[in-house]
């Protein structure tokens, strides 16, 4: 495709959008609503998607800090005012559970636990989500589950591993 | 005969000049309504609503319909709770299983009209819309344009890394 090309198709693009709504030429209080009920893990991703939503989110604090599953959290390399996913103490649920697999690029829901060849720096606790150091999550073995189900070993944080919780 | 604080209908004028008679409890779930009916008293022309068309109004009055019994939360009222879960009840998940400009109209109308329920499930459901996606997938969802440079998006990789000490 030339570049001319690519340029008219872009215009085309642009122009069918613009009476359209979007997310994006939604008025700016609207988009703070809808960033205000997300989980913290969300509100990282989206500051990761476009400068539009990094903007909006990193020049308000409150909108991070006031999410579901935020912790403060200081690191040292990178100094104050940073939201990393050091701020992030838990998935929400499954799905989020998922994305953190994605976004370590480890697969422990395969047949059998294989670690990964460089070992992350943290890593999602399976029964309650918790997100952990990588090193402190436990092989835990259960001989119940057939391949065929899923998993027999499950990556489960300390708490999960040792102690039977009811509220998990 | 109605009394003017008892007016059983009012009549709400969409920006494509389609007059649509609703009742009066009903047309209250709006605050902006409410506080207007309050102010004027017995209003017999067509309330021009001016930022919300045919389409969009029906649909919000059929929300207002539905949710006309429901209890009014005072105001600022557990104002964190209500942030706090993303559950959204069955019929609502039906009613705004809508294509997605349909879905930003009506958070707009709700938000013009001042039914602050109405607005917290549409946002609601962008949020869950949102929710276990990776960026790639949001921008494909809601059509963006990835506007990061190579460099910046390798150090938000970097710093997402993380963490020797928590």
């Amino acid at each position: 495709m030339t570049k001319q090309s690519r340029r008219r198709r872009h215009l085309r693009k642009k122009h069918a959008n613009a009476g359209r709504k979007t997310i994006l030429n939604l008025p700016a209080e609207i988009r703070l609503e809808i960033y205000g009920h997300c989980s913290a893990l969300s509100v990282l991703v989206l500051s990761n998607t476009c400068r539009t939503f990094q903007s909006e989110i990193l020049s308000h604090p409150s909108i991070y800090k006031a999410a579901r599953n935020y912790v403060p959290f200081f690191d040292p390399n990178l100094g104050f005012g940073k939201f990393t996913m050091g701020n992030v103490c838990k998935a929400a649920d499954r799905s989020e559970y998922l994305l953190v697999l994605r976004m370590i690029g480890v697969n422990y829901a395969d047949k059998y636990y294989a670690p990964p060849k460089t070992l992350p720096s943290y890593g999602c606790c399976q029964k309650c989500f918790e997100i952990v150091q990588f090193g402190d999550l436990i092989p835990r073995y259960n001989p119940k589950r057939t391949v065929e189900v899923g998993e027999r070993y499950r990556l489960v944080c300390g708490a999960c591993c040792y102690f039977r919780r009811r509220d998990v | 005969m109605a009394t003017p604080s008892t007016q059983a209908t009012v009549k709400l004028q969409s920006n494509d000049n389609v007059v649509i008679e609703v009742e009066r409890a009903i047309a209250e779930r709006s605050v902006l309504i409410k506080n207007m009916l309050e102010d004027c008293g017995e209003v017999t022309d067509a309330i021009p609503i001016s930022n919300v068309n045919e389409s969009i109004l029906r649909k919000v009055i059929e929300w207002c319909e539905h949710h006309k019994n429901d209890p009014v939360a005072a105001e600022n009222e557990n104002d964190d709770s209500r942030k706090k879960t993303t559950d959204i009840d069955e019929w609502d998940q039906k009613f705004m299983n809508v294509d997605q400009e349909m879905l930003f109209e009506i958070i707009l109308a709700a938000n013009f009209l001042d039914i602050k329920p109405l607005l917290d499930t549409g946002c609601k459901t962008v949020a869950n819309m949102i929710k276990g996606k990776s960026p790639e997938e949001i921008r494909k969802l809601f059509n963006i344009q990835n506007d990061f440079t190579p460099e910046e998006e390798e150090q938000i990789r970097r710093e997402n890394e993380w963490a020797e000490d928590r």
